[in-house]
């Protein structure tokens, strides 16, 4: 054990950089000679004095690294069983040893009286030494030679018992003499002694257990469950048991990701309790010694929607604070500083935005500003709260970015929306058809274990931080679709349900894709009509697409080609060849979302506001004086958020003047195709916010005069009313185009709301007729 | 001395066993499952001395058969999520340990000194009999069985069965050589061969339940086609002369007996039943049927399984009928899920190259539970992208599948699916439509076997798209789209498909043009019908 002790008193930062490196591990360029020089677990130790903390990670990788210690490394492994009780004591000895010497030395707190306050106090603790850092081995690949070794596995809890107590120490009274006997436990068994020790009494059989007066500690069973990741193809994941002790119970909850280092268990197994016979079947198990709230870069989800200090800290013994934590994640750094340094390089090509969007769905063809729309929604703007309002939290801004694509059947929409899904940080893919609004949002229901009233979230809460795709969004019932106006501008869910009042999270960007009404799309129709959703729920979109299938012999021809290439034995291409891989990909976003926060500049901002001003204005016409509006300030929010996410994209800090002109650019393109009117040719944005556009308008006013006109005029209209269907037709030859059945309408229920008309009768045999006749 | 070796395998595969790991290099008992998989498999390598292992079948019960018999199970495997288990290799006596030889130490209070390094794992998984199995293949397979008929008893565990109520048989496997890549995956179908014991359920939970446990001598890859076994066909490889005229002859068989007469209809389905996941990176998915029109039954008729379920049970290996209905969608899992770390089956965790018939018939008014709505939606996600999605606790996991689908629908078009053809038939006269297995009128054997040959042969076969062939559709699309802006690359897509799938049923190796013309011509009737 002197290597043990040698390691904690002389282990420098700087024998892991030389072992990294020498692993051929990038290091970080590391800071100045002191840091690496420092004596790491003397620091630790102080800092355990001073909080009281009893546990000590230890990175078993800096075992390697330091020379005296690389074979307790192989020890420690082999044999933890009786290494880390070892180590326990070595940490104990010289963390007394240390307190003496700061004593001698009279450091601060350590002087007089105090300093031997500390040093009792040392000496009644239990210090634990928890390894950690060995490379992570698959659930599947355990086997009988594992037994009694130290190894690390990954998964997912997908059950916690409550927590057991684990008798350590049992208490046994006689009960002719009182003569009372302790008993420890061994290898999990508690022997009970068949006759009384005491010589005078030797009674046998009279050993009882008095339960209050043995020691028990706290235990707890976790069922961790392979991830998808890790299970090969066609396989049903596994599970495996851990049984976690003291401090590490209840630090992990059932749904998380852990990184666990324990001793492999594995211990015969009683057929039947109540006989004593035992088959050589056996058990196997895990006790845990340390447990890490793993990261998965995939599952990434956005850092800004947590709140701050992460979600749970992993009690394990901290001990060592943020230093130890950063220690930890070193080694993940290092190896992933590779990748890093990949991602950057790749952020500095010229055409990455080209590159990024092309990757982007390779099999889909052409859609370009379509995939350019959706790759920004990808990196999403950033979040915004005003932290300084009251109570620190205060109002958050939305920076995720709606995307709606409306288009004929049959032109590759679900095919975008399927990739972003298999993309996206916390994608959840649902159809329209298919989701009730429970499935969207979040349902009440009784847990069968504790008969207690639980919350369970649907696609909308569980995409919280990601995106949430939706097919066949047209498809969707009203009830549903209601929810979403909360969700869009909220980001909230809001549940009142058997007696739970409650508002989830539900901060997610939308990617949705509809069907026109009649399913093929009308060019001659605005939008609106087009697509059978309220126009309160359109405008909620940041960016519209229409993507129409077009009769054009060249792409028709390539198309075909691509199809029948399909069937031929030959690789497929794919649409271009250079292209990132969806990892890769996934990994770029990943890192942009969490690590890029841009902040606008000066310049950017002045040319939002350009941007801006010109968007209002495009619907301007200088030959009439009436207003129509072409852009809101909601446009000016989806603007910013388009153009921070170019930013990101780009890795780069501030939002400069090229991303503000592509976001306008790509809110210009999208608002031209969906926001025009057919009528006139102009932009009206009211189309979109209202479902009326400035022209309609107009043209009701002028219905709206005319059958007040014709109910007027007509002698016998005037006091019987006129017919539904002769009204129609009447103006119908009145004017130069062609009246609108539901136009029509809507002007009725209008004028039958304000009071001036009476409509008596049904369908066919309606009249109208003025109230006051 | 190789029948010698079989009849003593046969009769006492445990003192094989034993005799083995006598004689067995004892430095190199790592190996010795190796040894016991060569060994077996060897001895019943030829088709003939595999089909004398007698097979567990539904027809007899499990407690006719003798403890540590040799038995074979064609199984589909159902869950591989156990985890695999410890057994000690060596037993106290020097013996062998594993395929469910141990000990039975007395634990009083001092115990046995075990020795660790002995301990050995072996992989556990649950199968299941494989769902959906047509009565003649399987005893083309299993041969005629001499039932010693007992009650069948409902078998343990049969929430691990995709049919609901069917009479099957579920297994604890044990399989004891180091796989590595070449472990079983889940709905694969897989011949086990092996001793057939009780044992205690291996789980997690506290209260153990003595299942059936087949340990694994070896394994032989199953392959659809009527090849292995009792020859009930003669004409296995013989070319066949004159495919165009069988194939006719099996569409107007079908027409005639399920069909109503509808020549298009048979062809459609026939085409349905012989289409398989090509190639799942570039999706290319079996297309889905629905025949619209199709009468309901008459409530006076007491079998509501369509006569086309029965000719399809005759006719393909794997097929299975569903008869849906409100209660039905609400109730019965579609889709397998783990629950108390015990994978439930769904209906639709189907081997292979199942096709599955759902009537909707039986559908009425009614709500849909959130089960009903997610049953639905399986069912679609198989359709069209041929995966199923397991559910797990936090997570799901995607498994590829290889189902066809058939939908029966009584409206225009199927209420509660989106197929990738709809056909509406053409001459409803109801009473034809739901026929007991009994009225069928089956044509000769030599014949029906020529049928079965042919289906499967086109399932398994292989075809291209002739270079010229493919210069011509890019021009006629072209020149299509240029007549009909509605044409869409989605149409194109399914015309090359049923090209193919025509090609393939005329047991063609390539997609020639006139392949591709009654493919177009086959499509533009089907068109036709809408009008």
């Amino acid at each position: 054990m002197k290597s043990f002790r040698d390691f904690l008193r002389g282990f420098k930062p700087k024998y892991r950089v030389a072992h990294d490196r020498s692993l051929g591990i990038p290091t970080k360029a590391s800071a100045s000679p002191d840091v690496v020089e420092r004596l790491l677990y003397e620091g630790y130790m102080r800092r355990m004095r001073t909080t009281g903390e009893a546990n000590l990670n230890l990175d078993c990788e800096n075992l390697r690294a330091f020379p005296p210690s690389r074979k307790l490394y192989v020890q420690l492994t082999k044999y933890p069983q009786e290494v880390i009780p070892a180590m326990d004591q070595v940490l104990k000895d010289i963390m007394l040893e240390l307190a003496e010497e700061d004593q001698t030395e009279g450091m601060e707190g350590m002087q007089g009286r105090e300093g031997e306050e500390e040093i009792t106090e040392i000496m009644s603790k239990v210090y634990k030494v928890r390894p950690f850092g060995l490379p992570a081995v698959n659930m599947r690949n355990l086997n009988p030679g594992d037994t009694d070794k130290l190894i690390c596995i990954k998964g997912l809890v997908i059950r916690a018992t409550p927590v057991i107590p684990d008798m350590k120490v049992a208490f046994f009274r006689c009960l002719t003499c009182n003569h009372t006997v302790q008993v420890e436990i061994d290898r999990g068994k508690i022997d009970e002694p068949a006759a009384c020790p005491r010589e005078v009494c030797a009674s046998v059989g009279t050993m009882s257990l008095v339960h209050n007066r043995c020691e028990f500690a706290d235990r707890q069973v976790i069922r961790l469950q392979e991830t998808p990741d890790a299970v090969p193809d066609g396989q049903t994941p596994h599970t495996v048991s851990l049984s976690v002790y003291d401090e590490l119970v209840d630090v992990s909850k059932p749904g998380d990701r852990l990184v666990v280092t324990g001793i492999y268990r594995s211990v015969p197994v009683r057929v039947n309790p109540r006989q004593r016979t035992i088959k050589s079947l056996f058990k196997t198990f895990l006790d845990v010694v340390h447990v890490r709230l793993g990261q998965d870069s995939r599952l990434g989800l956005d850092g800004s929607t947590r709140p701050a200090g992460g979600d749970r800290v992993p009690g394990v013994g901290g001990g060592v604070g943020e230093e130890d934590l950063e220690d930890q994640e070193e080694g993940l750094v290092t190896r992933k500083a590779e990748m890093e340094k990949k991602l950057k390089e790749l952020s500095e090509r010229d055409d990455i935005y080209e590159l990024l969007s092309r990757s982007l769905a390779p099999s889909v063809w052409a859609m370009d500003d379509v995939k350019k729309g959706v790759l920004l929604q990808l990196f999403g703007g950033t979040n915004k709260s005003i932290a300084r309002g009251g109570g620190g939290g205060g109002p958050r801004y939305r920076g995720d970015i709606n995307v709606l694509l409306v288009g004929d059947p049959g032109t590759s929409k679900s095919q975008v929306l399927q990739y972003v899904h298999k993309l996206a940080p916390r994608g959840v893919y649902t159809s329209g058809k298919g989701s009730s609004a429970v499935g969207l949002t979040a349902y009440v229901t009784r847990d069968p274990d504790s008969k207690q009233l639980v919350l369970e979230s649907g696609a909308l809460v569980l995409s919280d931080g990601g995106v949430c795709c939706i097919d066949e969004f047209d498809k969707m019932s009203d009830a549903t679709r209601s929810v979403l106006h909360e969700v869009m501008e909220q980001q909230t869910v809001s549940i009142a349900k058997a007696g739970i009042i409650t508002t989830l999270n539900a901060r997610t960007s939308i990617l949705a894709a509809a069907n026109p009404v009649g399913s093929k799309y009308d060019v001659n129709m605005p939008i609106t009509r087009n697509i059978d959703l309220p126009p309160t729920l359109i405008s909620r979109f940041d960016l519209l697409y229409l993507v129409l299938d077009q009769v054009d012999e060249a792409i028709d021809r390539k198309l075909a080609q691509h199809l029948v290439g399909l069937y031929l034995e030959d690789a497929p291409e794919t649409g271009g060849q250079d292209i990132l891989p969806v990892d890769e990909l996934s990994a770029y976003i990943t890192y942009a979302r969490s690590r890029v926060n841009p902040i606008i500049t000066e310049e950017a901002g002045e040319e939002l506001v350009l941007c801006y001003g010109k968007l209002r204005r495009v619907g301007e016409d200088p030959r009439s004086s009436e207003k129509r509006i072409t852009a809101t300030t909601r446009q000016l929010e989806s603007m910013i958020r388009l153009s921070e996410a170019h930013a990101r994209m780009r890795f780069s800090t501030h939002v400069e003047l090229e991303d503000v002109q592509e976001a306008y650019r790509l809110m210009r393109d999208a608002i031209r195709t969906s926001a025009l009117d057919p009528m006139t040719g102009k932009i009206d944005m009211g189309m979109l916010n209202t479902g009326t556009g400035q022209q309609q308008r107009k043209m009701r006013e002028d219905m709206r005069k005319e059958v007040m006109n014709l109910l007027g005029t007509s002698g016998a209209g005037a006091t019987r009313g006129i017919r539904w269907g002769d009204a129609m037709q009447q103006l119908g030859a009145q004017s130069s185009i062609r009246v609108d059945a539901g136009e029509f309408k809507e002007v009725i229920n209008a004028l039958e709301a304000e009071g001036l008309v009476k409509v008596v009768g049904e369908r066919d045999r309606r009249m109208i007729r003025r109230a006051d006749a | 001395m190789v029948s010698s070796l079989l009849v003593e395998a046969l009769s006492s595969p445990t003192d094989v066993l034993n005799d083995l790991y006598e004689y067995q290099d004892k430095t190199a008992l790592g190996d010795f499952p190796q040894t016991v998989t060569k060994h077996f498999s060897d001895i019943f390598r030829t088709d003939e001395a595999f089909s004398e292992i007698p097979a567990l079948t539904t027809a007899r019960s499990l407690s006719s058969y003798r403890d540590r018999a040799l038995v074979r199970f064609r199984a589909m495997v159902q869950d591989t999520s156990p985890a695999p288990e410890m057994y000690l290799s060596k037993l106290k006596s020097g013996k062998c340990g594993g395929w469910g030889l141990f000990d039975t130490l007395k634990g009083d209070g001092k115990e046995e000194e075990l020795d660790y390094a002995d301990l050995r794992d072996c992989t556990v998984a649950w199968a299941v009999s494989v769902p959906g199995e047509s009565e003649w293949y399987a005893k083309s397979l299993d041969g005629e069985c001499d039932g010693t008929d007992g009650p069948v008893q409902e078998p343990p565990r049969s929430h691990k069965f995709p049919i609901p109520k069917e009479p099957h048989i579920g297994v604890q496997i044990k399989i004891y050589n180091v796989l590595g890549n070449d472990t079983p995956k889940t709905a694969e179908v897989l011949n086990f061969v092996g001793i057939l014991t009780s044992e205690p359920l291996h789980t997690e939970s506290d209260v153990s339940i003595d299942v059936p446990t087949l340990h694994v001598l070896f394994t032989r890859q199953h392959t659809l086609g009527i090849t292995s076994g009792v020859d009930t066909v003669r004409v296995v490889d013989e070319p066949v002369p004159n495919s165009e005229d069988r194939r006719q002859d099996l569409i107007n068989w079908i027409a005639e007996e399920a069909l109503g007469g509808d020549l298009d209809a048979a062809e459609w389905v026939l085409l349905t039943c012989i289409a398989r996941v090509q190639s799942r990176t570039r999706s290319l998915h079996p297309p889905s049927l629905t025949l619209s029109h199709f009468p309901s039954a008459s409530t006076s008729t007491s079998t509501p399984t369509p006569t086309l379920s029965h000719v399809l049970a005759l006719l393909l290996p794997l097929s299975l009928s569903v008869h849906l209905s409100l209660d039905l969608l609400n109730r019965v899992p579609f889709v397998p899920e783990s629950k108390d770390e015990d994978l439930h089956s769904g209906l639709l965790q189907l081997s292979p190259g199942t096709t599955i018939v759902i009537n909707e018939s039986g559908v009425q008014e009614g709500q849909l539970i959130e089960r009903g709505v997610l049953n639905v939606l399986a069912v679609q996600n198989v359709m069209t992208s041929q995966t199923l999605s397991y559910k797990f606790p936090f997570s799901e996991f995607s498994f590829p599948t290889d189902v066809n689908f058939i939908v029966l629908s009584q409206g225009s078009k199927s209420a509660l699916w989106k197929t990738d053809f709809t056909l509406p038939l053409d001459s409803p006269t109801s009473n034809e439509f739901y026929k007991t297995a009994s009225e069928i009128r089956l044509p000769p054997a030599e014949t029906l076997a020529a049928f079965r040959q042919l289906i499967v042969s086109a399932k398994t076969g292989k075809i291209e798209v002739g270079e010229s062939t493919s210069q011509h559709i890019q021009d006629e699309f072209v020149q299509e789209r240029k007549a009909d802006s509605s044409v869409s690359s989605d149409d194109l897509k399914q015309a090359i498909s049923v090209a193919r799938l025509i090609g393939l049923s005329m047991q063609e190796k390539e997609v020639n043009i006139k392949v591709w013309e009654r493919a177009k011509e086959l499509e533009k009737r089907r068109k036709a019908r809408f009008a």
